[in-house]
């Protein structure tokens, strides 16, 4: 019986002891090398992996912008990352008009910290993938098709804004309603 | 002178002659006589008759039933047989329609003058010169029992003793019978020579007297002959094989087959020679005889033989008593496979031959005529058209759609191939599918009643399956990425389509999914070499994000289950282009080397180790306690670059005026004099490296200040300095495994030496470290 309380106990002892870790994310690089031609968008993509965390991120993506490359985040930087997902994120790129042709390698960075709370005492950590490529060659016309990325959903407008619009409709049905009555014509005796 | 004497002479003869007489007279008072009788010898059997078929009854001296036998002998009182002209004859004299136990053999026994009883030696053999005894008139039941054993080969009861007895208690003279049985010898009698050739053979019986020597036989022996007319069947001809898979089989030659489970016919209308319409029946025996026997049943036998491996043979047999063919297909018992030595022709098909035999046959299997050929079985080997690929879902809540990336390099349009797996930190690859695009030429996927994959009637062994290889190399090419060497390989056992079915003449387009994931009894897929982990290397080490295209092998077998090849040559590959890369993926996990209670977790590092810090000094922490490691669970070797914000007090009301400047504090030249990163504690200065002799602690500690400033740090041993790919992931306890653990695992220290005047409290800092791909990935397991 006593071993047996032993047994459960160091059991007991071992659940209760983790490693402490600090894993951030995992920064895949989705797209190969795409083909631009100036004044031309093309759509471009990572994945930010949150794959076994438990807490979200706030991720920033910094594009260096030593090449004339035109970088538009579908989401604007910083993004949030939820917990335990693959996340990509995806971005509208374009040269402009007058760029050379040839082959470019932008950077960027990515870096992330956890949004979830810490405890006690200690520095924390933070987590930065630096100089990650984004190659990609200027063409006058594409000489093959460009990888597919998802074209940016259309967001329903927020609905804050679709409040407002509802006001201000209404407010203009009651001043039309008011101006019409005060235009009826009174009958004459 | 003369009469006197003579007369004197009679006168003493007749005196002489009345003395004797009275003499004797007188000297007996009674008379005995005595007198010899000789046996006679038993009579010949006569008048044999053979039963031809059990119509009636099967007493031959019932007038009614007389037309069921037929006499030897024409001086009868009952002989009055129509079929007269072929003499003694019957169709056969054992079978299933036959009278029970065979067919009756009647004769009149011998007739012994004195009543004795009497056998009959019967003898009945192939030789018709055993009936008619004028070839052979010496053979009696005297000749040497070896020559009546290979004269009588068929019924051999001529051995004195061992005859046939009259029917014991019956009146009638004809009462003795032979009726024959299903003995080995007898098999003899069961057919003529062949087609409509009769067969006649020879009978002999001798009388024997059984309580008299052995001898004693009849004088002479009876001879007759049986001429048996029951003939063979004609010769099935003109054997075909008709495919039931739709109607696309226009241009099927005869002499092939698609369906491993062929449809058989064949033609039995005609003589021997395969002459159509010279006869309406297939045998002979059609009932029309003077024998009124009635018609044969006729049942056929096939047997079809692989001709590569006759060991092999599939029976297919089928009873049919009517007079109908080739109204009913003809399945076989089982379906016809494929031998492991065949190969696939340059056109594509793979073929084997398999020879068939026809057999027709009434009654007896020796009755038999047979029709042999040959013929080939095919199918042909889909050719993978096209194969897409996805490793994500579509989110349609957040309006993504995932477009299944392109794998064959060649097909120009939307989306462009080498398809794209994306690797996933500290996992493998999750979500991954495929959808293969096949051409089929002989339309194997088309079903009726389940759409696309089987025949009807269904195989029952061997459909579609498909099978998908990825490779992780590119030293040669799609050929080596057989399923023996293949990295990562996918079978599908059972193909589902996505009912975008398209048809044309000669063409069979549908799409299979390959899910490794997905394994559910609608889709039983095997994933027999896992997914892709997260450390496969990205294969051009010179270029990233890569461009270097890996082998993808996709195959789709049909009934044969034969594989294009993977490489050029004849017939043309099963998909030569078709190629995936893989994503790189940076990331690196920060862990305390050792556990931790669940309540002391913090997230957070503890500077100087988790002792009491000693201002001015030193603090290096404990072995234990303060290891923090890092583990590349990417694909690429990173450069880690360190830096650290200045720690600022976090304790209200204690932090004094004086702050921790890692800048200004910073002493040049001084190693370590402020915050470091080291990968020991073994010495109490972090400048001074611990002895060659210990197995760890080989870096030069490096001091962190604030960004922009910051200090690279990272395993130099090995061929490449980095950090190593982890080339596994154990997941409880969490660690990194590779081979060259020291280059995977980066083990962290972080010794202090506080500045003097700090206030007593709780300092904080933002450790950052910055995960860089190095320039010039290795190719080796690093």
């Amino acid at each position: 019986m006593k071993n047996i309380l032993k047994i459960a106990f160091g059991i007991f002892l071992i659940l209760l002891l983790i490693k402490s870790s600090f894993a951030l994310v995992g920064v895949a690089i989705t797209t190969p090398e795409l083909q631009l031609v100036p004044g031309e968008q093309a759509r471009w993509g990572i994945e930010i992996q949150t794959v076994g965390l438990q807490d979200p991120l706030l991720c920033t993506i910094d594009i260096h912008k030593t090449t004339p490359l035109e970088v538009t985040l579908d989401t604007p930087s910083p993004i949030r990352v939820p917990a335990n997902e693959r996340f990509p994120v995806y971005a509208a790129i374009s040269v402009p008009k007058n760029t050379p042709n040839g082959k470019y390698t932008e950077t960027f960075d990515v870096s992330c910290a956890s949004l979830g709370e810490t405890s006690g005492s200690g520095s924390s950590v933070k987590e930065k993938h630096s100089n990650l490529p984004i190659k990609y060659e200027v063409v006058s016309s594409f000489t093959r098709p460009n990888y597919t990325v998802p074209e940016k959903p259309k967001t329903p407008p927020a609905p804050e804004v679709v409040l407002a619009v509802i006001v201000v409709f209404a407010i203009l049905l009651i001043i039309m309603f008011t101006y019409l009555r005060k235009q009826k014509p009174k009958k004459k005796r | 002178m003369n009469k006197k004497i003579f007369l004197i002479s009679q006168i003493i003869f007749i005196s002489i002659l009345i003395i004797f007489l009275s003499i004797n007279v007188k000297s007996q008072t009674a008379v005995t006589g005595t007198f010899t009788t000789q046996n006679t010898r038993p009579g010949t059997p006569i008048d044999m008759m053979i039963q031809q078929h059990s119509l009636n009854s099967s007493d031959p001296v019932n007038p009614n039933s007389k037309i069921d036998f037929d006499h030897a002998d024409y001086d009868n009182l009952f002989q009055t047989n129509p079929d007269d002209t072929l003499g003694m004859d019957t169709h056969m004299v054992y079978n299933s329609s036959a009278p029970t136990g065979g067919t009756l053999l009647w004769w009149n026994a011998s007739v012994d003058p004195e009543s004795n009883a009497v056998e009959t030696l019967l003898c009945i053999g192939t030789d018709e010169s055993v009936g008619t005894g004028i070839a052979d008139p010496a053979f009696t039941p005297d000749s040497l029992p070896a020559t009546i054993a290979a004269r009588c080969d068929i019924v051999n009861k001529f051995v004195r003793g061992n005859g046939i007895a009259v029917t014991a208690g019956s009146s009638n003279p004809r009462a003795s019978k032979y009726q024959f049985a299903s003995l080995a010898s007898e098999n003899k009698f069961y057919y003529g020579l062949g087609g409509t050739t009769p067969n006649t053979f020879g009978i002999k019986m001798y009388g024997h007297e059984l309580s008299t020597p052995d001898d004693f036989i009849s004088l002479t022996g009876y001879f007759a002959s049986v001429t048996l007319l029951n003939s063979k069947p004609y010769r099935p001809y003109n054997f075909t094989t008709q495919d039931l898979v739709l109607g696309n089989m226009n241009n099927q030659n005869l002499n092939f087959t698609h369906s491993p489970v062929p449809i058989i016919a064949w033609n039995l209308t005609g003589i021997d020679t395969g002459t159509i319409g010279e006869h309406s029946d297939f045998d002979p025996d059609n009932g029309t005889w003077a024998d009124h026997f009635p018609r044969d049943v006729v049942t056929f036998r096939i047997k079809i033989n692989r001709t590569e491996s006759p060991d092999l043979s599939y029976l297919i047999a089928r009873k049919d008593d009517t007079m109908v063919y080739n109204d009913t297909p003809w399945t076989p018992i089982a379906a016809l496979d494929w031998p492991s030595s065949t190969k696939l022709g340059a056109d594509g098909y793979a073929m084997t031959n398999y020879s068939f035999e026809i057999e027709a046959r009434d009654y007896v299997a020796s009755n038999v005529l047979n029709n042999t050929g040959w013929f080939s079985l095919y199918d042909f080997i889909p050719i993978v058209k096209q194969v897409d690929m996805s490793d994500t879902d579509s989110d349609p809540g957040a309006g993504i759609t995932i477009v299944p990336h392109l794998c064959d390099t060649r097909i120009a349009g939307p989306i462009v191939g080498p398809c794209r797996i994306t690797a996933v930190r500290k996992d493998n690859v999750q979500k991954l599918n495929f959808t293969i695009v096949t051409f089929d030429k002989d339309n194997d996927c088309q079903v009726p009643s389940q759409g696309l994959l089987s025949h009807s009637p269904s195989p029952p062994l061997k459909n579609f399956s498909a099978t998908l290889n990825l490779c992780n190399y590119t030293t040669s090419g799609p050929a080596s990425c057989s399923s023996a060497s293949a990295s990562f390989m996918y079978k599908a056992s059972k193909l589902n389509t996505n009912g975008s079915l398209t048809t044309g003449a000669s063409e069979c387009n549908f799409t299979l999914f390959i899910s490794p994931i997905l394994d559910t009894a609608d889709q039983p897929n095997i994933n027999l070499k896992g997914t892709p982990p997260f450390y496969v290397r990205v294969a051009d080490p010179t270029n990233f994000p890569p461009t270097t295209e890996f082998f993808l092998w996709a195959n789709v077998t049909s009934h044969s289950g034969l594989l294009r090849p993977g490489t050029g040559g004849t017939p043309p590959p099963a998909n030569p282009e078709f190629k995936w890369q893989y994503s790189g993926v940076t990331a690196a996990d920060l862990e305390t080397r050792s556990y931790l209670l669940v309540g002391l977790v913090t997230n957070k590092i503890k500077l100087g180790g988790s002792g009491s810090i000693v201002l001015n000094s030193w603090n290096i922490g404990t072995t234990l306690d303060d290891e923090y490691n890092l583990s590349n669970y990417g694909n690429l070797v990173l450069d880690v670059r360190w830096s650290s914000t200045n720690p600022t007090c976090t304790t209200p009301g204690t932090c004094g005026v004086q702050q921790w400047d890692l800048a200004s504090s910073f002493i040049a030249g001084d190693t370590g004099n402020n915050l470091d990163i080291d990968d020991d504690n073994l010495v109490s200065t972090p400048s001074v490296e611990p002895p060659v002799s210990s197995t760890t602690g080989r870096l030069t500690p490096v001091e962190l200040l604030n960004l922009p400033t910051t200090a690279l740090f990272r395993p130099i041993t090995g061929s490449v300095a980095g950090l190593w790919r982890c080339v596994g992931a154990r997941a409880s306890p969490p660690t990194c495994i590779n081979p060259s653990t020291g280059a995977a695992v980066l083990s962290t220290f972080w010794p202090i030496r506080p500045i003097t005047g700090l206030s007593p409290g709780t300092y904080e800092s933002q450790i950052q470290y910055d995960l860089t791909p190095i320039a010039s990935q290795p190719t080796a397991l690093t």
